[in-house]
């Protein structure tokens, strides 16, 4: 058993030592990942052979099986490198299976679409030019610009009409840090931003009312 | 161990998935430099929030900003709610970058900040450290304290007591085989009953006895935390392939059983089958039953948190 096996091996150890849940067994399965991925002794047969989103399926379900399921591992049957890199090759499997399903299924999409004769193709992309979404940024823009019930520019901070929710706000959609517009209004930088992050927590009910409809 | 003064960290590979949810999170900005800070943002949040979900740690999307539309939009915020505990405050940074900016209005109601480093090119994310403050709007990943101090921050305490690994592992013994009872083969710990029973026990333990039928009887001295229980077990052999058996807890001192002493049968998935618990005033518990020749079965005696179990098979 090398350094690497027997270094595992201990962390396994101290794992499952502690409670489920417990921030110790936390910190030793986190650090055994960690010494599992920087090991280079991962190995996923294929892994190259699909794209690379396939494979962090693989792996992504692997971490979530060590942190669930490290009770399990028996170290008299087998070493940590072999017990994870089964693991990594069954969940390989059927991320592999999950992608060629996913595959069918635009492929066949794409197909409905392309039997379609010239005219209603033209209709088609005409109808998604006339119903394109606008950006979601200009409607909370729309929103705050018009200010229908008059409560955005009625939000300021006190004394300063002028330095109101409306202001700061569509100043910052703009670009402008707020550096620039605390000098504008020479009030201090944290004072302006925490003024806004402020009103934006109050407003957020009214943004959801009005974003939904 | 050289491995264990390396720095805590942790990787998240993205998925399908989650690239799909940072774009479409960005698609939402007509501003492209908006649009690249909520995708960045967006997936430091739930490279964070996967973590979480890993080690059991309850996180509210819902009750995030970086979640909220308008609120992402107007602000510069990767926050992630953990349910009972208050805002973690997820920072990308892109790889090879050294220091994290943190936008101000970050830097009020948050209870920690984790600087997520973001690889782009191989769609990858590491958490590498964690800060309680911010107070001067930047951290520096040469200067990031690890990331215990987040399961710190996030996990709750699981009281001392139950870190015993005494209470958390049953105490088990070997196999009792009590097919070789009948060939008067016993290991030693268990011990003819009037040897080891107080005078009370005698008299209710020898009713009804059905003198054709093979019949063993053995006691057992069990150390349950600060009392000793005797388990008695006595097996008659009723058909050439079932067994009777009854089990019996007493006091080893005579008085009264512990209150709330549970004693419980298990069969050979560790279900439990039946069970009994002892009152104020109980001096003996029973369980009673009958199995075939070939099944495994359990006796699990539970107090408090401590427990003890005995394997049986014929």
């Amino acid at each position: 058993m090398d350094e690497l096996d027997s270094y595992l091996k201990q962390l396994s150890e101290l794992a499952k030592q502690h409670p489920p849940g417990s921030k110790r067994r936390i910190i030793a399965v986190t650090r055994l990942l960690a010494a599992i991925e920087s090991s280079g002794k991962l190995y996923c047969q294929g892994k190259y052979d699909y794209p690379l989103e396939v494979y962090h399926e693989a792996i992504q379900a692997v971490r979530t099986y060590i942190f669930r399921s490290i009770d399990r591992y028996d170290p008299t049957r087998a070493k940590m490198m072999t017990w994870i890199n089964q693991k990594l090759n069954l969940e390989f499997k059927s991320a592999i299976k999950k992608f060629q399903k996913e595959q069918q299924g635009e492929v066949s999409l794409s197909r409905k679409t392309s039997i379609n004769d010239g005219d209603s193709q033209r209709d088609l992309e005409d109808t998604l030019t006339s119903e394109k979404t606008p950006f979601l940024s200009d409607c909370v823009r729309q929103l705050i610009e018009e200010d229908i019930e008059d409560i955005f520019k009625n939000k300021f901070i006190r004394g300063r009409p002028e330095v109101n929710f409306q202001a700061i706000a569509l100043h910052m959609l703009d670009g402008y840090g707020g550096r620039v517009l605390a000098d504008k209004w020479d009030i201090p930088e944290q004072t302006l931003y925490s003024f806004f992050r402020r009103s934006c927590k109050n407003f957020k009910p009214v943004f959801e009312k009005y974003l939904r409809e | 161990m050289p491995f264990l003064t390396e720095p805590l960290t942790f990787n998240v590979s993205f998925t399908t998935r989650l690239i799909r949810q940072a774009e479409e999170f960005s698609c939402e900005q007509k501003d492209a430099q908006k649009a690249r800070q909520v995708y960045l943002n967006t997936l430091a949040v739930q490279a964070v929030q996967f973590y979480c979900e890993c080690i059991g740690v309850e996180t509210e999307l819902a009750a995030s900003d970086s979640w909220n539309a308008a609120m992402r939009t107007l602000m510069n915020v990767a926050d992630l709610a953990v349910k009972g505990k208050g805002k973690l405050e997820c920072r990308p940074l892109l790889l090879g970058d050294e220091v994290c900016h943190l936008p101000p209005e970050t830097l009020e109601d948050r209870i920690g900040y984790i600087v997520v480093e973001i690889d782009e090119e191989n769609y990858q994310a590491k958490l590498l450290g964690f800060s309680q403050t911010a107070s001067e709007g930047r951290l520096s990943i040469r200067q990031m304290p690890s990331l215990e101090g987040l399961i710190d921050a996030i996990v709750d305490d699981i009281p001392e007591t139950e870190q015993i690994p005494l209470s958390i592992e049953p105490i088990e013994t070997n196999f009792v085989r009590l097919w070789q009872w009948f060939r008067d083969v016993f290991d030693e710990s268990w011990q003819a009953p009037e040897l080891v029973l107080a005078a009370s026990y005698r008299g209710t333990a020898t009713r009804q006895e059905h003198e054709s039928l093979p019949r063993k009887k053995r006691v057992k001295l069990l150390d349950v935390g600060n009392h000793k229980i005797a388990l008695l077990l006595q097996v008659t052999q009723v058909a050439d392939t079932e067994l009777d058996i009854l089990l019996k807890i007493y006091p080893d001192d005579g008085n009264t059983l512990p209150q709330g002493l549970v004693m419980q049968l298990l069969d050979d998935s560790e279900n439990v089958v039946m069970e009994t618990q002892a009152g104020s005033a109980d001096n003996f518990r029973a369980l009673n039953f009958q199995i075939d020749t070939e099944e495994l079965f359990s006796v699990k005696i539970i107090l408090e948190n401590i427990k003890v179990i005995e394997k049986f098979t014929s």
